[in-house]
């Protein structure tokens, strides 16, 4: 593989969508040595927020 | 400096990402294959939530727009956290099968009053394609499912997660 090749593969990563990057590192970081329990606890708070944030923000201004 | 969205990488990496999760786990089973399907739907489902405000703050998607999409949001959220209630209280096969296909028509609601009443094209395909992923969770979790229903899902004391 030659550099210029290298070079435009780390271009293309570096102007791929950010969203992407953090839903992978969240896929990951989410799992990574935790036990099944330890999941669903963190989820559940994860959910608490979202179902709070979208009850406050589904309300008229 | 603008920058143009690569909604085609945007799949391709959560694609990419839901394939590492899922081939990465030792622990096989079908009670894990639900945790895993279930924190991969609420990581998406934060993140829509993440990608829908942005869009709202940066003025592509209108009070309108935003407040249905909440709304539909709020909806998925609470069906989720039965499912979670019911993965932590180790519900049988077919309860946590039925609370998938009620997350399943939540997000089927959000796409058809929230997502496709978006106007502008390019939040609207934004935030379609993560509803995708969201749908190809399901899907995958819903045949998975489908082929334990003889046997429950129980959960395995101190199970380790991916990696």
């Amino acid at each position: 593989m030659t550099v210029a090749a290298i070079i435009a593969i780390l271009n293309e990563i570096a102007t791929l969508e950010p969203i992407g990057f953090s839903l992978v590192a969240s896929f990951i970081h989410g799992l990574q040595g935790k036990t099944d329990a330890e999941i669903l606890a963190a989820d559940a708070d994860t959910l608490t927020a979202v179902v709070a944030t979208a009850h406050a923000e589904a309300q008229p201004q | 400096m603008y920058r143009k969205r690569s909604n085609t990488g945007l799949a391709v990496i959560v694609t990419f990402a839901l394939a590492v999760t899922l081939a990465g786990c030792p622990t096989k089973g079908p009670y894990h294959d639900a945790v895993t399907a279930e924190h991969d739907f609420t990581t998406v489902l934060s993140n829509f939530q993440k990608a829908e405000m942005a869009e709202h703050t940066n003025g592509r998607i209108d009070a309108a727009e935003h407040q249905k999409l909440e709304a539909g949001v709020e909806k998925v959220g609470n069906v989720a956290q039965v499912l979670v209630a019911g993965l932590q209280a180790n519900a049988g096969t077919v309860t946590i099968q039925g609370e998938f296909t009620a997350i399943e028509n939540a997000l089927n609601s959000l796409v058809v009053d929230g997502v496709f009443s978006v106007k502008n094209a390019q939040s609207q395909n934004l935030l379609a394609i993560l509803v995708k992923s969201i749908q190809d969770i399901l899907q995958n979790i819903g045949l998975s499912l489908s082929v334990q229903t003889t046997t429950p899902i129980t959960a395995v004391p101190a199970t380790k997660g991916a990696n």
